[in-house]
Protein backbone atom coordinates (compact mmCIF):
# COMPACT_ATOMS: atom_id res chain seq x y z
CA UNK A 1 0.00 0.00 0.00
CA UNK A 2 2.82 2.42 1.14
CA UNK A 3 4.55 1.54 -2.35
CA UNK A 4 1.58 2.33 -4.51
CA UNK A 5 1.37 5.94 -2.72
CA UNK A 6 5.11 6.76 -2.74
CA UNK A 7 4.90 5.54 -6.90
CA UNK A 8 2.20 8.13 -7.29
CA UNK A 9 4.04 10.87 -5.10
CA UNK A 10 6.81 10.14 -7.55
CA UNK A 11 4.81 9.97 -10.53
CA UNK A 12 3.22 13.60 -9.51
CA UNK A 13 6.77 14.82 -8.75
CA UNK A 14 8.23 13.96 -12.48
CA UNK A 15 5.00 15.23 -13.80
CA UNK A 16 5.39 18.48 -12.50
CA UNK A 17 9.46 18.46 -13.02
CA UNK A 18 8.32 17.82 -16.42
CA UNK A 19 6.15 20.17 -17.05
CA UNK A 20 8.82 22.96 -15.14
CA UNK A 21 11.04 21.83 -17.44
CA UNK A 22 8.46 22.41 -20.26
CA UNK A 23 7.95 25.54 -19.64
CA UNK A 24 11.57 26.36 -18.89
CA UNK A 25 12.29 25.64 -22.60
CA UNK A 26 9.12 27.35 -23.92
CA UNK A 27 10.39 30.37 -21.73
CA UNK A 28 14.02 30.18 -23.12
CA UNK A 29 12.88 29.43 -26.94
CA UNK A 30 11.18 32.70 -26.93
CA UNK A 31 13.59 34.71 -25.23
CA UNK A 32 16.06 33.49 -28.02
CA UNK A 33 13.58 34.30 -30.67
CA UNK A 34 13.37 38.10 -29.20
CA UNK A 35 17.09 38.44 -29.67
CA UNK A 36 17.18 36.82 -33.08
CA UNK A 37 15.18 39.65 -34.07
CA UNK A 38 17.95 41.99 -32.26
CA UNK A 39 20.73 40.94 -35.05
CA UNK A 40 22.02 43.82 -36.83
CA UNK A 41 21.09 42.71 -40.60
CA UNK A 42 22.58 45.03 -43.43
CA UNK A 43 20.17 46.64 -45.33
CA UNK A 44 21.28 45.26 -48.38
CA UNK A 45 21.69 41.95 -47.13
CA UNK A 46 19.94 39.27 -48.62
CA UNK A 47 16.88 36.91 -47.50
CA UNK A 48 17.04 33.23 -47.94
CA UNK A 49 13.78 31.80 -48.52
CA UNK A 50 14.88 28.45 -48.40
CA UNK A 51 18.21 26.00 -48.31
CA UNK A 52 20.45 28.17 -49.90
CA UNK A 53 22.58 25.29 -51.38
CA UNK A 54 20.88 25.81 -55.25
CA UNK A 55 18.76 28.44 -56.82
CA UNK A 56 15.80 27.67 -58.20
CA UNK B 1 26.96 -19.26 -41.24
CA UNK B 2 23.70 -17.81 -41.41
CA UNK B 3 23.19 -16.31 -37.64
CA UNK B 4 26.42 -14.42 -38.26
CA UNK B 5 25.62 -13.16 -41.69
CA UNK B 6 23.43 -10.11 -40.58
CA UNK B 7 26.71 -8.34 -38.85
CA UNK B 8 28.38 -7.94 -42.26
CA UNK B 9 28.85 -4.28 -43.44
CA UNK B 10 26.25 -3.89 -46.80
CA UNK B 11 28.98 -3.51 -49.20
CA UNK B 12 30.21 -7.05 -47.92
CA UNK B 13 26.86 -8.72 -48.38
CA UNK B 14 26.10 -7.19 -52.01
CA UNK B 15 29.58 -8.79 -53.02
CA UNK B 16 28.60 -12.21 -51.01
CA UNK B 17 25.57 -11.54 -53.08
CA UNK B 18 26.90 -10.73 -56.21
CA UNK B 19 29.03 -14.01 -56.85
CA UNK B 20 26.02 -16.07 -55.33
CA UNK B 21 27.84 -17.40 -51.95
CA UNK B 22 24.44 -16.64 -50.65
CA UNK B 23 21.19 -15.72 -51.73
CA UNK B 24 18.61 -13.18 -50.97
CA UNK B 25 16.16 -15.65 -49.53
CA UNK B 26 19.22 -17.30 -47.11
CA UNK B 27 20.15 -13.38 -46.17
CA UNK B 28 15.94 -12.45 -45.96
CA UNK B 29 15.56 -15.26 -43.57
CA UNK B 30 18.78 -14.43 -41.69
CA UNK B 31 18.02 -10.82 -40.90
CA UNK B 32 14.12 -11.79 -40.30
CA UNK B 33 15.34 -14.52 -37.49
CA UNK B 34 17.48 -11.68 -36.00
CA UNK B 35 14.73 -9.39 -35.78
CA UNK B 36 12.11 -11.65 -34.47
CA UNK B 37 14.85 -12.63 -31.44
CA UNK B 38 16.30 -9.50 -30.65
CA UNK B 39 13.80 -6.12 -31.58
CA UNK B 40 11.29 -7.67 -28.84
CA UNK B 41 14.22 -5.81 -26.68
CA UNK B 42 14.86 -2.82 -29.10
CA UNK B 43 11.33 -1.98 -30.87
CA UNK B 44 13.11 -0.71 -33.68
CA UNK B 45 10.17 -1.92 -36.10
CA UNK B 46 6.77 -0.64 -36.28
CA UNK B 47 5.90 -3.05 -38.91
CA UNK B 48 7.86 -6.43 -40.29
CA UNK B 49 6.61 -7.46 -43.45
CA UNK B 50 8.40 -10.98 -43.63
CA UNK B 51 5.87 -12.24 -45.55
CA UNK B 52 6.44 -9.72 -48.92
CA UNK B 53 9.97 -9.86 -48.30
CA UNK B 54 10.30 -13.56 -48.45
CA UNK B 55 8.43 -13.65 -51.47
CA UNK B 56 10.53 -10.62 -53.11
CA UNK B 57 14.17 -12.58 -51.83
CA UNK B 58 12.36 -15.84 -54.02
CA UNK B 59 11.44 -13.79 -57.14
CA UNK B 60 15.00 -11.81 -57.10
CA UNK B 61 16.79 -15.44 -56.19
CA UNK B 62 14.82 -16.44 -59.78
CA UNK B 63 16.20 -13.35 -61.75
CA UNK B 64 18.38 -14.03 -64.61
CA UNK B 65 19.71 -11.63 -66.43
CA UNK B 66 21.08 -7.72 -65.30
CA UNK B 67 21.02 -7.10 -61.03
CA UNK B 68 20.60 -4.00 -59.45
CA UNK B 69 23.06 -2.59 -57.44
CA UNK B 70 21.34 -3.92 -54.32
CA UNK B 71 20.29 -7.37 -55.16
CA UNK B 72 18.81 -8.68 -52.86
CA UNK B 73 19.94 -6.79 -49.87
CA UNK B 74 17.68 -6.68 -47.44
CA UNK B 75 16.61 -2.60 -45.83
CA UNK B 76 14.13 -0.91 -43.88
CA UNK B 77 13.02 2.43 -43.85
CA UNK B 78 11.62 5.03 -41.68
CA UNK B 79 7.93 4.72 -41.31
CA UNK B 80 7.50 8.01 -42.84
CA UNK B 81 7.97 6.82 -46.52
CA UNK B 82 5.20 5.61 -47.61
CA UNK B 83 5.29 2.22 -48.97
CA UNK B 84 2.28 0.88 -50.97
CA UNK B 85 -0.20 -2.01 -49.40
CA UNK B 86 1.49 -1.44 -46.38
CA UNK B 87 0.98 1.03 -43.18
CA UNK B 88 2.71 3.99 -43.29
CA UNK B 89 2.09 5.52 -39.60
CA UNK B 90 4.73 8.28 -39.25
CA UNK B 91 5.08 7.03 -35.35
CA UNK B 92 1.66 8.88 -35.23
CA UNK B 93 -1.88 7.86 -34.24
CA UNK B 94 -2.75 10.27 -36.73
CA UNK B 95 -1.74 8.20 -39.56
CA UNK B 96 -2.15 4.97 -37.84
CA UNK B 97 -4.55 3.52 -40.27
CA UNK B 98 -3.32 4.76 -43.32
CA UNK B 99 -1.85 2.55 -45.96
CA UNK B 100 -0.66 4.33 -48.96
CA UNK B 101 -1.34 3.16 -52.49
CA UNK B 102 1.83 4.39 -53.52
CA UNK B 103 5.62 4.16 -52.95
CA UNK B 104 7.57 7.05 -51.98
CA UNK B 105 10.72 7.91 -54.40
CA UNK B 106 13.11 6.45 -52.24
CA UNK B 107 11.35 3.02 -51.78
CA UNK B 108 11.02 3.27 -55.74
CA UNK B 109 14.76 3.68 -56.03
CA UNK B 110 15.43 0.12 -53.65
CA UNK B 111 13.23 -1.87 -55.03
CA UNK B 112 14.24 -0.35 -58.49
CA UNK B 113 17.78 -1.78 -57.42
CA UNK B 114 16.74 -5.25 -55.81
CA UNK B 115 16.86 -4.64 -52.26
CA UNK B 116 14.33 -6.45 -49.99
CA UNK B 117 12.25 -4.54 -47.73
CA UNK B 118 11.88 -5.72 -44.41
CA UNK B 119 9.77 -3.39 -43.26
CA UNK B 120 9.12 0.14 -41.36
CA UNK B 121 11.12 1.63 -38.68
CA UNK B 122 10.24 3.10 -35.32
CA UNK B 123 11.06 6.74 -34.88
CA UNK B 124 10.16 9.87 -32.32
CA UNK B 125 6.10 10.74 -33.32
CA UNK B 126 5.68 12.73 -37.09
CA UNK B 127 9.88 13.15 -36.90
CA UNK B 128 8.97 16.12 -34.30
CA UNK B 129 11.88 15.29 -31.83
CA UNK B 130 14.87 13.46 -30.91
CA UNK B 131 14.41 10.50 -28.85
CA UNK B 132 11.89 7.72 -30.12
CA UNK B 133 10.29 7.82 -26.85
CA UNK B 134 7.10 7.06 -28.83
CA UNK B 135 3.87 6.88 -26.80
CA UNK B 136 2.00 5.27 -29.53
CA UNK B 137 4.33 2.18 -30.61
CA UNK B 138 6.48 2.54 -27.41
CA UNK B 139 10.25 3.68 -27.07
CA UNK B 140 13.08 2.17 -29.24
CA UNK B 141 15.93 1.26 -26.84
CA UNK B 142 19.99 1.75 -27.81
CA UNK B 143 21.40 -1.94 -28.59
CA UNK B 144 24.46 -0.82 -26.71
CA UNK B 145 22.65 -0.01 -23.67
CA UNK B 146 18.35 -0.76 -23.17
CA UNK B 147 18.18 2.37 -20.24
CA UNK B 148 19.26 4.61 -23.11
CA UNK B 149 17.64 6.37 -25.89
CA UNK B 150 18.70 5.77 -29.34
CA UNK B 151 18.54 9.17 -30.67
CA UNK B 152 15.93 10.64 -33.08
CA UNK B 153 13.69 10.86 -34.66
CA UNK B 154 15.07 8.00 -37.11
CA UNK B 155 15.71 5.65 -33.54
CA UNK B 156 14.60 2.87 -35.14
CA UNK B 157 16.70 2.91 -38.02
CA UNK B 158 19.46 3.95 -36.13
CA UNK B 159 19.12 1.30 -33.92
CA UNK B 160 18.09 -1.71 -36.17
CA UNK B 161 21.68 -0.62 -38.20
CA UNK B 162 23.69 -0.87 -35.16
CA UNK B 163 22.06 -4.18 -34.10
CA UNK B 164 22.11 -6.07 -37.69
CA UNK B 165 18.13 -5.99 -37.90
CA UNK B 166 18.66 -4.32 -41.34
CA UNK B 167 21.48 -4.60 -44.09
CA UNK B 168 20.96 -0.50 -44.16
CA UNK B 169 18.64 1.56 -43.37
CA UNK B 170 16.83 5.21 -44.90
CA UNK B 171 15.83 7.78 -42.30
CA UNK B 172 14.95 11.45 -42.62
CA UNK B 173 16.91 14.96 -41.31
CA UNK B 174 15.20 18.05 -40.26
CA UNK B 175 17.52 19.42 -36.85
CA UNK B 176 20.16 16.01 -37.10
CA UNK B 177 17.66 13.10 -37.24
CA UNK B 178 19.51 10.96 -38.94
CA UNK B 179 22.99 12.09 -37.59
CA UNK B 180 21.99 11.68 -33.76
CA UNK B 181 20.51 8.18 -34.09
CA UNK B 182 23.25 7.58 -35.47
CA UNK B 183 26.11 8.98 -33.49
CA UNK B 184 23.75 7.34 -30.39
CA UNK B 185 24.11 3.98 -31.55
CA UNK B 186 27.40 4.26 -33.16
CA UNK B 187 26.78 4.00 -37.01
CA UNK B 188 27.33 6.09 -39.94
CA UNK B 189 24.59 8.47 -40.97
CA UNK B 190 24.53 10.85 -43.61
CA UNK B 191 22.29 14.22 -44.73
CA UNK B 192 23.07 14.91 -48.03
CA UNK B 193 23.08 18.30 -49.62
CA UNK B 194 19.35 19.65 -49.41
CA UNK B 195 17.83 18.47 -53.03
CA UNK B 196 19.96 15.65 -53.57
CA UNK B 197 17.21 12.54 -52.52
CA UNK B 198 13.64 13.06 -53.63
CA UNK B 199 10.99 13.72 -50.86
CA UNK B 200 8.49 12.67 -52.81
CA UNK B 201 6.39 10.17 -50.91
CA UNK B 202 7.82 11.26 -47.14
CA UNK B 203 5.57 12.71 -44.54
CA UNK B 204 6.99 16.61 -44.20
CA UNK B 205 8.01 18.14 -40.65
CA UNK B 206 9.47 21.35 -42.59
CA UNK B 207 9.45 21.74 -45.90
CA UNK B 208 12.96 24.14 -46.39
CA UNK B 209 14.50 21.95 -43.64
CA UNK B 210 13.59 18.20 -44.28
CA UNK B 211 16.11 15.88 -45.87
CA UNK B 212 16.54 12.06 -46.85
CA UNK B 213 19.39 9.78 -46.05
CA UNK B 214 21.12 6.73 -45.56
CA UNK B 215 22.00 4.66 -42.38
CA UNK B 216 24.73 2.59 -42.61
CA UNK B 217 27.53 0.27 -40.71
CA UNK B 218 30.07 2.11 -42.92
CA UNK B 219 30.75 5.27 -45.12
CA UNK B 220 31.48 2.75 -47.94
CA UNK B 221 27.81 1.41 -47.14
CA UNK B 222 26.57 5.32 -47.25
CA UNK B 223 28.17 5.73 -50.40
CA UNK B 224 26.38 2.50 -52.32
CA UNK B 225 23.21 4.17 -50.59
CA UNK B 226 23.25 7.18 -51.74
CA UNK B 227 24.40 6.23 -55.25
CA UNK B 228 20.77 4.47 -55.64
CA UNK B 229 18.60 7.03 -53.89
CA UNK B 230 20.28 10.15 -55.00
CA UNK B 231 18.99 12.04 -58.62
CA UNK B 232 16.17 14.35 -59.89
CA UNK B 233 12.54 13.43 -59.32
CA UNK B 234 10.19 15.74 -61.28
CA UNK B 235 7.56 14.76 -58.07
CA UNK B 236 9.52 17.05 -55.40
CA UNK B 237 9.79 21.11 -56.70
CA UNK B 238 13.30 20.86 -54.63
CA UNK B 239 15.18 18.18 -56.30
CA UNK B 240 18.11 18.97 -57.73
CA UNK B 241 19.05 18.57 -61.33
CA UNK B 242 22.72 18.54 -60.59
CA UNK B 243 24.63 15.25 -61.78
CA UNK B 244 25.04 12.58 -59.69
CA UNK B 245 28.27 11.65 -58.49
CA UNK B 246 29.91 8.23 -58.49
CA UNK B 247 29.73 8.04 -55.14
CA UNK B 248 31.02 3.96 -54.72
CA UNK B 249 34.32 5.02 -56.77
CA UNK B 250 35.00 8.75 -54.91
CA UNK B 251 34.60 7.38 -51.65
CA UNK B 252 38.01 4.72 -52.32
CA UNK B 253 40.24 7.70 -53.34
CA UNK B 254 42.78 8.61 -50.68
CA UNK B 255 41.93 11.65 -48.56
CA UNK B 256 45.28 12.46 -47.77
CA UNK B 257 46.40 16.11 -48.27
CA UNK B 258 42.93 17.52 -48.02
CA UNK B 259 42.26 20.28 -45.58
CA UNK B 260 39.49 20.13 -42.83
CA UNK B 261 38.02 23.35 -41.29
CA UNK B 262 37.22 23.30 -36.76
CA UNK B 263 35.06 26.30 -36.48
CA UNK B 264 35.81 28.07 -33.43
CA UNK B 265 32.76 29.23 -32.85
CA UNK B 266 29.26 27.25 -31.31
CA UNK B 267 30.43 23.29 -31.92
CA UNK B 268 32.81 22.96 -28.86
CA UNK B 269 31.55 25.62 -26.67
CA UNK B 270 29.41 22.93 -24.93
CA UNK B 271 30.85 19.59 -24.73
CA UNK B 272 30.93 16.28 -22.57
CA UNK B 273 34.29 15.78 -21.25
CA UNK B 274 34.56 12.22 -22.76
CA UNK B 275 33.28 13.81 -25.98
CA UNK B 276 35.41 16.47 -26.03
CA UNK B 277 38.74 13.95 -25.59
CA UNK B 278 37.78 11.70 -28.08
CA UNK B 279 37.04 14.58 -30.97
CA UNK B 280 40.80 15.96 -30.04
CA UNK B 281 41.83 12.19 -30.61
CA UNK B 282 40.04 11.93 -33.87
CA UNK B 283 41.73 14.90 -35.32
CA UNK B 284 45.32 13.22 -34.38
CA UNK B 285 44.22 10.43 -36.58
CA UNK B 286 43.08 12.56 -39.28
CA UNK B 287 46.61 14.42 -38.70
CA UNK B 288 48.27 10.84 -39.07
CA UNK B 289 46.09 10.69 -42.21
CA UNK B 290 47.90 13.67 -43.48
CA UNK B 291 45.16 15.97 -43.64
CA UNK B 292 45.61 19.73 -42.68
CA UNK B 293 43.69 20.59 -39.64
CA UNK B 294 42.87 24.59 -39.03
CA UNK B 295 40.58 26.74 -37.48
CA UNK B 296 38.23 28.37 -39.41
CA UNK B 297 35.24 31.24 -38.48
CA UNK B 298 31.48 30.76 -39.04
CA UNK B 299 30.73 34.22 -36.70
CA UNK B 300 26.39 33.11 -37.01
CA UNK B 301 26.78 29.60 -35.90
CA UNK B 302 25.62 30.43 -32.28
CA UNK B 303 22.18 31.78 -33.77
CA UNK B 304 22.08 28.76 -35.75
CA UNK B 305 19.78 26.64 -33.36
CA UNK B 306 17.40 30.07 -32.85
CA UNK B 307 16.76 30.39 -36.42
CA UNK B 308 16.45 26.74 -37.54
CA UNK B 309 14.06 26.68 -34.92
CA UNK B 310 12.20 29.36 -35.92
CA UNK B 311 11.42 28.06 -39.05
CA UNK B 312 11.05 24.93 -38.33
CA UNK B 313 8.14 25.27 -35.58
CA UNK B 314 5.89 27.18 -38.35
CA UNK B 315 6.14 25.18 -40.82
CA UNK B 316 5.46 21.89 -38.77
CA UNK B 317 2.47 23.85 -37.22
CA UNK B 318 1.47 24.74 -40.52
CA UNK B 319 1.56 21.42 -42.23
CA UNK B 320 0.33 19.61 -39.17
CA UNK B 321 -2.88 22.75 -38.58
CA UNK B 322 -5.84 20.96 -39.69
CA UNK B 323 -4.96 17.77 -37.90
CA UNK B 324 -4.56 19.66 -34.61
CA UNK B 325 -7.95 21.36 -34.67
CA UNK B 326 -9.61 18.44 -35.46
CA UNK B 327 -7.84 15.45 -33.36
CA UNK B 328 -5.40 17.11 -30.86
CA UNK B 329 -5.66 14.82 -28.59
CA UNK B 330 -4.59 12.05 -30.75
CA UNK B 331 -1.09 13.52 -30.51
CA UNK B 332 1.45 12.96 -27.82
CA UNK B 333 2.05 15.78 -25.20
CA UNK B 334 5.82 16.59 -26.84
CA UNK B 335 4.81 16.91 -30.00
CA UNK B 336 1.20 18.68 -29.44
CA UNK B 337 3.18 21.12 -26.89
CA UNK B 338 5.94 21.84 -30.08
CA UNK B 339 3.15 22.24 -32.65
CA UNK B 340 0.57 24.70 -30.77
CA UNK B 341 3.86 26.84 -29.80
CA UNK B 342 5.02 26.85 -33.66
CA UNK B 343 1.83 29.15 -34.25
CA UNK B 344 3.13 31.75 -31.91
CA UNK B 345 6.08 32.43 -33.39
CA UNK B 346 5.70 35.68 -34.64
CA UNK B 347 6.67 36.15 -38.62
CA UNK B 348 9.30 38.89 -37.83
CA UNK B 349 11.15 36.33 -35.97
CA UNK B 350 11.04 33.61 -39.24
CA UNK B 351 12.21 36.47 -41.15
CA UNK B 352 15.17 37.08 -39.04
CA UNK B 353 15.31 33.22 -39.39
CA UNK B 354 15.60 33.32 -43.10
CA UNK B 355 18.10 36.13 -42.84
CA UNK B 356 20.61 34.33 -40.45
CA UNK B 357 20.20 31.52 -43.07
CA UNK B 358 21.37 33.48 -45.93
CA UNK B 359 24.10 35.00 -43.73
CA UNK B 360 25.32 31.68 -42.70
CA UNK B 361 25.00 29.83 -45.80
CA UNK B 362 27.70 32.89 -47.09
CA UNK B 363 29.85 32.35 -44.34
CA UNK B 364 30.00 28.97 -44.68
CA UNK B 365 30.67 29.41 -48.44
CA UNK B 366 33.52 31.65 -47.58
CA UNK B 367 34.94 29.01 -45.01
CA UNK B 368 34.99 26.52 -47.73
CA UNK B 369 37.28 28.60 -49.91
CA UNK B 370 39.82 27.78 -47.57
CA UNK B 371 38.90 24.49 -46.72
CA UNK B 372 37.81 21.26 -48.52
CA UNK B 373 35.32 20.15 -44.80
CA UNK B 374 34.22 20.88 -41.73
CA UNK B 375 34.73 18.77 -38.66
CA UNK B 376 32.73 18.83 -35.54
CA UNK B 377 31.66 16.43 -32.72
CA UNK B 378 28.63 15.40 -33.32
CA UNK B 379 26.63 14.77 -30.24
CA UNK B 380 27.65 16.45 -27.01
CA UNK B 381 26.71 13.88 -24.74
CA UNK B 382 26.71 10.18 -25.39
CA UNK B 383 23.08 8.71 -25.40
CA UNK B 384 20.78 9.97 -22.57
CA UNK B 385 18.40 7.56 -20.56
CA UNK B 386 15.06 7.17 -21.91
CA UNK B 387 14.03 8.46 -18.63
CA UNK B 388 16.09 11.51 -18.85
CA UNK B 389 14.67 15.06 -19.56
CA UNK B 390 17.58 17.66 -19.39
CA UNK B 391 21.22 16.01 -19.38
CA UNK B 392 24.32 17.95 -17.74
CA UNK B 393 26.95 18.71 -20.24
CA UNK B 394 29.75 20.10 -18.28
CA UNK B 395 28.88 22.94 -15.82
CA UNK B 396 25.49 23.17 -17.57
CA UNK B 397 22.16 21.91 -17.43
CA UNK B 398 20.51 21.14 -21.33
CA UNK B 399 16.97 19.75 -21.87
CA UNK B 400 17.44 16.30 -24.23
CA UNK B 401 16.19 17.90 -26.90
CA UNK B 402 18.86 20.87 -27.20
CA UNK B 403 21.36 19.22 -26.33
CA UNK B 404 21.33 16.52 -29.12
CA UNK B 405 20.30 18.68 -31.54
CA UNK B 406 22.97 21.34 -30.89
CA UNK B 407 25.44 20.66 -33.11
CA UNK B 408 22.97 19.34 -35.73
CA UNK B 409 21.29 22.43 -37.12
CA UNK B 410 23.61 24.11 -38.39
CA UNK B 411 23.73 22.14 -41.27
CA UNK B 412 19.80 21.65 -41.78
CA UNK B 413 19.93 25.64 -41.92
CA UNK B 414 22.10 25.40 -44.44
CA UNK B 415 21.29 22.73 -46.54
CA UNK B 416 25.09 21.58 -46.47
CA UNK B 417 25.87 17.95 -46.52
CA UNK B 418 27.18 16.22 -43.22
CA UNK B 419 27.78 12.75 -42.25
CA UNK B 420 27.93 10.86 -38.74
CA UNK B 421 30.54 8.67 -37.74
CA UNK B 422 31.37 7.10 -34.99
CA UNK B 423 34.95 8.30 -33.32
CA UNK B 424 34.70 6.88 -29.40
CA UNK B 425 32.71 5.11 -26.86
CA UNK B 426 32.54 6.67 -23.19
CA UNK B 427 33.35 5.25 -20.26
CA UNK B 428 30.09 3.32 -20.00
CA UNK B 429 30.84 1.92 -23.41
CA UNK B 430 28.02 4.26 -25.18
CA UNK B 431 29.12 5.46 -28.54
CA UNK B 432 30.32 8.79 -29.54
CA UNK B 433 30.56 10.14 -32.77
CA UNK B 434 31.70 13.21 -35.04
CA UNK B 435 30.56 14.76 -38.02
CA UNK B 436 32.41 15.81 -41.41
CA UNK B 437 30.38 18.57 -43.21
CA UNK B 438 30.96 19.73 -46.78
CA UNK B 439 30.29 22.03 -50.06
CA UNK B 440 27.03 22.19 -51.40
CA UNK B 441 26.58 18.20 -53.48
CA UNK B 442 30.15 17.21 -52.59
CA UNK B 443 28.96 14.12 -50.43
CA UNK B 444 32.00 12.15 -52.51
CA UNK B 445 34.45 14.74 -50.16
CA UNK B 446 33.07 13.89 -47.43
CA UNK B 447 32.39 10.17 -47.53
CA UNK B 448 35.72 9.85 -48.81
CA UNK B 449 37.74 11.97 -45.64
CA UNK B 450 35.01 9.50 -43.37
CA UNK B 451 35.85 5.94 -45.34
CA UNK B 452 39.57 6.93 -44.70
CA UNK B 453 39.11 7.29 -41.14
CA UNK B 454 37.60 4.15 -40.97
CA UNK B 455 40.36 2.31 -42.95
CA UNK B 456 42.16 3.56 -39.93
CA UNK B 457 40.25 3.10 -36.84
CA UNK B 458 38.03 0.27 -35.32
CA UNK B 459 35.21 2.11 -34.12
CA UNK B 460 32.55 0.81 -36.76
CA UNK B 461 33.63 -2.33 -36.52
CA UNK B 462 32.38 -2.92 -32.79
CA UNK B 463 29.18 -4.87 -32.67
CA UNK B 464 26.63 -4.23 -29.61
CA UNK B 465 26.92 -7.05 -27.39
CA UNK B 466 23.27 -7.92 -27.60
CA UNK B 467 22.79 -11.28 -29.35
CA UNK B 468 26.31 -10.38 -31.50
Amino acid sequence: MSDTGSDTNAATASAATHERQQRDLITRTLRAFDQLEQIDFGELEPVGISAPTEPR
Amino acid sequence: MSDALPLNTATELVALLARRAVSALELTRAFLDRIQHLDVQINSYITVTAESALREARRLDRTRGRRGPLHGLPVAVKDLCATKGVRTTAGSRILADWIPQFDAAVVERLRAAGAVLLGKLNMHELAYGVTTNNPHYGPTRNPWNLERVPGGSSGGAGAAVAASLCAAAVGTDTGGSIRIPAAACGVVGLKPTYGRISRYGVVPLSWSLDHVGPLTKTAEDAALLLAVLAGRDERDPTSSRRRVDNYRTTVRQPAKGLTLGVPREHFLDVLDAEVRAAFAAALDTFKQLRLRIVPVSIPSLPHAQTAELAIMMPEASAYHARALRARPDDFGADVRAFLELGRQVPATTMVAAQRLRARLGVECAAAFERVDALVVPSLVVPAPRIVDQAVAVGAETLDVGTALSRNMMPFNLTGLPAVAVPCGRSAEGLPIGLQIAGRPFDEGTILRIAHGYQAHTHWHVQRPPLGA
